[in-house]
């Protein structure tokens, strides 16, 4: 069952539209991510579901229920969508106990429910506090709590740990999740960091031109982008320009097994590679492959991504390849590179185009 | 000849205000000067003394002050902390990075002071000139214990001696024109003007104060000379003819019904302007559109409108169409409230703006109706304001004298009539208690104020916006 149906959803500000024409399903109890740069309407979409702002033309649908086509809007207290917005907004005049029950009625409020709502986001025996006596991260937990409070059918956050520090980021993202899981809620949570979103969400919709761009399981997403834009959005990407076969593309880098999933042209067509650069081996200078130059490397401690030229032909954009433990290799030292499938690829319109990544289509759907 | 006085007035005593009460605000937000905040309020109290009741503590003891240079130096320590409160708020709220990145970038102590920190209060500045420009243009009471002739004194004469309706109204028509003339300066010089920003949801630091080294103790002395002038001489001649009352007739308990009438009007009207000043603010902030702009806009036009010009079209109103109305307690409340609505809606717009829209949006998520929201989230939360509205109409209307003079029911004494009707007769000495109560009574809403000033962190918050 879909707790939330967006169908053809437009939204402008001022003649500049920002919503044009977002398709998106909701499973009951799931956690999807939108996630898109900044300023790509992710909080405009939430502020429709909400119903903090009218759709232009499209509808929204909880449950079997029209909350919105663009006529007629019920108004936000009608709908029951918890909303989390980024700094939580506490009510700053009301103690910690208060802003959870400001949702419930007085009898709702006597029963041992906000005390069960603290124990849960883990703020047990705060009830008697004010917001500012809250560090970020609990203020972001009792605004959890008070939209859980009202037991919504949705719940909405809106970069509920962009303020945060990265290691409160961390570990409070992770509680948020099992307080939602435990709920049973369908969450909806914005954001624009990827890592966020492919570690806690069970579904990420990508968010690009004011359009879903893909919406999928978090690995599906990552392995198996819809385009090559998508691909270089979603983590580090090669896209490696290629001869794309029916099972087989080849490639400066080798000749490398398409995906299972992905069947390629009958006739070999020149196309677009996705190799992930932990995908890439480098080896010293000698050993049979691609050979190159090493330009650079981002050391990160756990991996390093070390960036390698191409020395045949020249003018070929870098090629990036993770490297387990940091790697010892120096500036301008002379390497191979091997890749290993099996990859992502996509055909090109034009033969003769561009060597520039074209937004193309995923070579084959699926066998379903 | 009255529009060549009225305007070198105003263009002085304009210009000398800026200039103190940008000094004071400085020293004292950005020195390390002793003593500060015992100075910070006796900078600030001579808002709470009337300008007629500064102008008479000068001339009752010093006769020699009138005419020109009295009015300069009179309305100059009466009406500079209009300017020092929106410059003090403003650099307060100021972010000190701006000044530490200038100074990182070469730029000299004088010249980050110009170009910085200056240009961070230009706006605060200049809406405090606004404000002591409107001021001077409506004073009256003032100029006429000063023997200086200005429009307003014309118009006051006309109406009361003359009974002369078409000259009173001619005259009145320039004057307007006048206050409209420095409203529209001052949003040509405010527009465009900087946007102080900060960016990211860090606090700003407190500013690094100067220190004070050799500048020390003439800075002190330059303080303590200007509280003598604008506190002592005032309070001094108050307690002086307090003293020596025993030789004049002992007001009795007619002060004390006086002072009742004065604070049942002023805290009526008071409460009037911020009931009504609500709505407004809150269509203005939170449903912007050209039509609730020039709502929000039209009703600072007021504020270009003196008192007594406001007086005399509720006299004539009320005479010509509603006579039972005329000279009614009603129509006098309901003049103060006008009167003194933009500063109700100055204050509870700064609050309401203040209060983030999220909170209320997050109340309508969860499930509370409009009306639900407006009563358990916002009034708490611009409740300050509220109070500071109706501090700042009641101590502007228990220290008002030109409307009151006019409106006030027949057989009513205010303070402020009471004072008037001694203060022209020369009887210092009775005078003295009335003028007492008043700066009493406005020395209590002053300090509420001026708590509220300290918390207010926006600078535009004092500022025709």
């Amino acid at each position: 069952m879909t707790s939330l149906t967006v169908t053809d959803l437009h939204k402008g500000f001022a003649s500049q539209p920002v919503l044009r024409g977002i398709d998106l399903d909701v499973a009951d109890g799931s956690l999807t991510a939108i996630l898109g740069p900044s300023g790509s309407g992710k909080t405009t979409l939430l502020r429709v579901l909400a119903g903090f702002d009218g759709a232009d033309r499209g509808t929204v649908r909880l449950g079997d229920l029209v909350v919105d086509d663009a006529r007629h809007r019920t108004p936000p207290e009608r709908r029951h969508i918890g909303y989390v917005p980024q700094e939580g907004a506490l009510f700053p005049h009301l103690r910690v106990a208060d802003n959870v029950a400001f949702g419930l009625n007085r009898r709702q409020r006597r029963s041992a429910n906000v005390r069960d709502l603290l124990d849960m986001v883990g703020l047990t025996g705060f009830e008697r506090r004010y917001p500012h006596q809250l560090s970020g991260g609990q203020q972001q937990r009792v605004a959890l709590a008070r939209a859980l409070a009202i037991r919504p059918a949705l719940v909405l956050l809106d970069e509920p740990f962009a303020s945060l520090d990265v290691g409160l980021r961390a570990s409070l993202r992770t509680d948020v999740a099992r307080v939602l899981r435990d709920a049973g809620t369908t969450a909806l949570l914005v954001t624009h960091d990827q890592d966020e979103a492919l570690s806690l969400a069970d579904r990420v919709a990508v968010v690009r031109g004011g359009r879903i761009a893909q919406c999928a399981a978090p690995r599906e997403l990552y392995e198996r982008p819809a385009d090559a834009e998508l691909a270089s959005f979603l983590g580090a990407a090669n896209l490696v320009d290629g001869v794309v076969a029916a099972h087989a593309v080849q490639t400066p880098l080798g000749e490398l097994a398409l995906r299972s999933d992905c069947l390629g042209p009958p006739q070999p067509s020149p196309g677009v590679v996705l190799v992930r650069p932990e995908q890439v081996e480098i080896g010293s200078a000698g050993h049979p492959g691609l050979a190159g130059r090493v330009t650079g490397c981002e050391y990160h401690g756990h991996d390093a991504i070390v960036t390698v030229e191409a020395t045949e032909p020249a003018g070929r954009s870098p090629i990036l390849v993770r490297v387990a433990g940091g790697g010892h290799w120096a500036d301008q030292e002379a390497v191979t590179l091997v890749a290993h499938g099996p990859v992502v690829a996509w055909t090109r319109r034009e033969a003769d185009g561009p060597v520039a990544p074209e937004p193309g289509r995923p070579v084959e759907q699926p066998a379903t | 000849m009255l529009l060549w006085n009225t305007v070198r007035l105003a263009v002085t005593v304009t210009l000398l205000c800026a200039v103190i009460g940008t000094l004071t605000a400085w020293c004292i937000e950005r020195t390390e000067l002793p003593a500060r905040s015992i100075l910070a309020v006796l900078v600030v109290l001579p808002v709470a003394i009337p300008d007629f009741i500064v102008g008479y503590g000068w001339v009752s003891v010093a006769p020699s002050v009138h005419g020109f240079p009295g009015a300069v130096l009179v309305m100059t320590l009466a009406l500079y902390p209009l300017v020092y409160l929106p410059v003090a708020a403003s650099l307060r709220g100021a972010d000190p990075a701006h000044e530490e990145i200038a100074r990182s970038l070469g730029w000299g102590r004088l010249r980050t002071f110009w170009g910085v920190s200056l240009r961070q209060a230009r706006t605060a500045i200049l809406g405090g000139c606004l404000l002591v420009a409107l001021a001077l243009l409506a004073e009256y009471g003032a100029f006429e214990i000063l023997r200086f002739q200005t429009f307003t004194t014309e118009i006051f004469t006309e109406f009361q001696v003359g009974f002369d309706a078409p000259a009173a109204c001619a005259l009145s028509l320039v004057l307007v024109a006048l206050g409209l003339v420095v409203l529209l300066a001052e949003t040509g010089a405010g527009r465009g003007g900087v946007r102080t920003s900060r960016t990211g949801p860090q606090v700003a630091r407190l500013p690094r104060r100067a220190p004070l080294g050799r500048a020390l103790l003439p800075t002190l002395a330059g303080f303590l000379v200007l509280c003598g002038l604008a506190l002592g001489v005032p309070i001094g001649t108050l307690v002086y003819w307090m003293a020596r009352g025993g030789s004049t007739t002992l007001p009795g308990t007619s002060i004390v019904s006086a002072a009742l009438h004065t604070a049942l009007y002023s805290a009526a009207a008071a409460a009037l302007a911020t009931v009504l000043a609500l709505p407004v603010a809150l269509v203005a902030v939170r449903h912007r559109r050209p039509t609730t702009v020039l709502l929000e806009r039209s009703t600072y036009v007021v504020q270009a409108l003196p008192g007594l010009v406001i007086a005399l079209a509720f006299v004539f109103f009320s005479v010509r169409y509603l006579p039972f109305l005329y000279q009614s307690p009603e129509l006098l409340v309901l003049a103060y409230a006008v009167l003194f609505f933009p500063l109700a809606l100055v204050a509870v717009r700064a609050s309401v703006a203040r209060a983030p829209s999220g909170l209320e949006e997050v109340g309508r998520s969860l499930g509370r109706r409009p009306l639900g929201v407006l009563w358990r989230v916002t009034l708490p939360l611009v409740a300050p304001g509220l109070a500071a509205a109706f501090c700042l109409v009641f101590l502007s209307a228990v220290t008002e004298l030109t409307a009151t003079l006019i409106l006030v029911p027949t057989g009513v004494h205010t303070l402020a009539t009471q004072f008037w009707a001694y203060e022209t007769n020369l009887s210092y000495g009775a005078a003295a208690p009335y003028a007492a109560v008043i700066v009493g009574i406005a020395a209590v809403p002053s300090v509420v104020l001026g708590r509220w000033f300290d918390r207010m962190p926006s600078p535009a918050a004092v500022v025709v916006s």
